[in-house]
């Protein structure tokens, strides 16, 4: 329950850190966005004000060119051979219209004639008689021009695709054509210039001036508005700029936050399960210390309990073997019980040995104020197996001692004798197959050795391992269920562990790890 | 951001000399021409202008014929040589007609007036703002 709820509150704790970076992370992004758009709209004005002057500038020239002013620049000049280059325009206009229409061709005066000479359609009057259009006809030139005179106006011939068309232009209408190409130039060259996508202009009526030529793109920012010339009073001008530089920064921004984010989410995630796995381990430890510090201390106080009783047993014990000792030499009944009174006193001075050593085992367990001193663990792995080799041999097993190596460690001599003395005993007790070996060996590593004990009894069952280190647990039948505990406790109070892997069948190997003195 | 610092950079670059020239009419009223100053220079006007419209007719019309042959996939490579001298012989006398329109003006104009007119007319060229002039024939 504490798990969950730990992991609840992380993930809760992560979520909000996570949100708010989004959140945070997108007003950034509209912020920008709405930076970029408020440059976009000075660069708007910017050339808003540029093409306002640029067209006041070249149709106060124009204006002035039917008064033709008093002093001549060269300027001036320059307009005045400009009327080709409308001509021109012109010319390319109509050869762009596939279907001669009459609505489509921006002139007053104009006739289109067929091959034959038929008239197709007309507007206004264009001075050209029959016998010129049809002489016209029968040439190969394409181009029918007549100049000016005092007569006749400017008027121009000209084949597209199987029709003919001719039109007259008087000096109002070159003058209107004049502004609207000089418009046009401006736009045109201008837009490129300043690297505009579209611009368009609008009359007073708000009717496009000029053929649209821009289509609002799709990626564009839009700046409309009244144009505001003194020549072109009512007119309306719509700018379109790129907005692909915005946008394409807009969208990398977007994707670099999205992996950011997605990094957070990521290191977020592994930082909050290490932190969960961190404190699991942690409590887990806890728990642990907590479980052997309380049953430290009810070994401790059970061994101070031991230690009270096993002084007032000692000498009971000690009164009740003098006596039996006496009984047995003194005391033998002379009526034919002899033998089985002599077997009753041995199995009591048996049991009364037994309570000794179990007491013994008691008094040393709690001696913890011992004094340590620098110890061979070979020497006293040797000693404690010539004390047991007599009962190992007893059952037909060896022990094998294959610690030659010199490790040397700070401990309590008679203490850590008796933790190898219970662990071996235990093996001996559980083997039962004559010319079984157990095994013993150590290693170094970090500090540490790391003696191994290993027989080859029964092994210890996979549920029951947990609970060897318990008090009073035991799976033997003579067992007490002391040997394992007070050898823990021991092991623990020289600052190391005792560890055991075990297989039911193919015995079982006890590691007992000690710290290493450095000399 | 390079492309609209760039932008802003010859955005200014370019509109600055725009806002510093005068209108041809500020131009005009700043030469403060006297009454026969002026018609001085009505006459010298009147005199040049009926001889450049007609050569500018004229050369309109050799153009348009001049863009026809191009046009024309038959065209006669002696016929178009000829158009483009007779052009270029035409704008020479124009060019011609207008040095001397500026000798005789400048004879018109005190110094100061002088330095005006000049100094609008390279600002006019310094501008390159005209669309105006462009030689269309032969695309």
């Amino acid at each position: 329950m504490g798990d969950r709820k730990a992991v609840l509150i992380s993930a809760v704790i992560f979520v909000i850190f996570i949100a708010l970076t989004a959140i945070t992370g997108y007003l950034q992004i509209k912020m920008i966005v709405k930076n970029i758009e408020g440059q976009l709209e000075n660069e708007g004005e910017l050339v808003f004000n540029h093409l306002k002057r640029e067209i006041d500038i070249n149709l106060e020239y124009l204006n002035l060119l039917e008064e033709v002013p008093t002093v001549i620049t060269p300027k001036f000049l320059s307009i005045m051979v400009y009327d080709d280059a409308i001509i021109d325009e012109l010319y390319s206009y109509l050869k762009e219209i596939k279907d001669l229409r009459k609505e489509e061709i921006p002139l007053s005066n104009f006739i289109i004639v067929d091959e034959k000479g038929e008239v197709q359609a007309k507007r206004g009057e264009v001075s050209i008689d029959g016998s010129q259009i049809t002489s016209f006809l029968t040439k190969k030139e394409g181009t029918f021009i007549r100049l000016p005179s005092k007569k006749n106006l400017l008027t121009i011939g000209v084949k597209l695709n199987g029709s003919t068309i001719f039109f007259s232009i008087d000096d109002r209408e070159l003058a209107s054509l004049r502004k609207r190409l000089t418009i046009k130039e401006i736009i045109d060259n201008e837009g490129r210039r300043l690297n505009v996508m579209g611009i368009n202009l609008y009359d007073e009526r708000g009717a496009p001036y000029l053929p649209l030529i821009a289509r609002p793109p799709k990626d564009a920012h839009t700046l409309k508005k009244r144009l505001n010339s003194k020549y072109l009073p009512d007119f309306t001008i719509e700018i379109f700029l790129s907005k692909r530089f915005a946008l394409d920064l807009t969208k990398r921004m977007a994707v670099n936050f999205v992996f950011i984010l997605a990094g957070l989410s990521l290191s977020g995630s592994i930082c909050t399960y290490i932190i969960f796995f961190l404190v699991r381990r942690h409590e887990r430890k806890l728990r642990e210390f907590e479980k052997e510090f309380e049953t430290k201390e009810r070994l401790v106080s059970l061994g101070r309990l031991a230690s009270g009783m096993a002084h007032e047993i000692k000498n009971p014990l000690n009164a009740i073997g003098i006596s039996i000792q006496r009984l047995k030499r003194e005391f033998v009944p002379g009526d034919g019980k002899e033998n089985e009174y002599l077997q009753f006193i041995d199995i009591i001075r048996g049991e009364i040995s037994r309570i000794d050593r179990i007491v013994e085992e008691f008094l040393l367990s709690t001696k913890a104020h011992l004094p340590f001193t620098v110890e061979n663990v070979g020497e006293i792995l040797e000693e404690v197996r010539l004390v047991l080799s007599e009962k190992a041999s007893e059952k037909g097993l060896s022990i094998k001692n294959n610690t030659e190596r010199q490790v040397m460690v700070l401990c309590q001599r008679d203490r850590i004798k008796q933790v190898f003395y219970n662990i071996i005993l235990n093996g001996i007790e559980v083997m039962d197959t004559p010319g079984g070996v157990i095994d013993i060996s150590y290693a170094v590593k970090d500090g540490e050795v790391h003696i191994a004990i290993k027989d080859l009894g029964p092994g210890i069952k996979r549920e029951d391992i947990p609970r060897i280190f318990e008090y009073y647990y035991t799976t033997k039948h003579k067992g007490m269920g002391l040997g394992l505990p007070i050898s823990y406790m021991i092991v623990k109070d020289h600052g190391g562990d005792i560890r055991v892997h075990s297989e039911e069948g193919k015995g079982s190997t006890f590691i007992i790890t000690l710290p290493i003195k450095k000399i | 951001m390079k492309k609209v610092y760039l932008f802003f950079i010859l955005l200014t670059c370019l509109t600055s000399p725009l806002l510093a020239q005068d209108s041809y009419e500020d131009f005009e009223r700043g030469l403060n021409l006297s009454g026969p100053q002026r018609a001085k220079i009505e006459d010298i006007k009147k005199k040049y202008m009926a001889e450049w419209k007609t050569i500018n007719r004229e050369i309109m019309g050799k153009r348009m014929e001049l863009r026809d042959l191009y046009r024309n996939p038959n065209q006669s490579g002696e016929r178009i040589e000829r158009l483009h001298r007779e052009i270029f012989e035409l704008e020479s006398l124009r060019e011609d007609l207008f040095g001397r329109y500026k000798a005789e003006l400048s004879k018109v104009l005190d110094e100061k007036q002088k330095e005006r007119y000049n100094d609008f007319s390279n600002a006019e060229k310094r501008r390159g703002m005209s669309p105006m002039g462009i030689r269309r024939y032969g695309r």
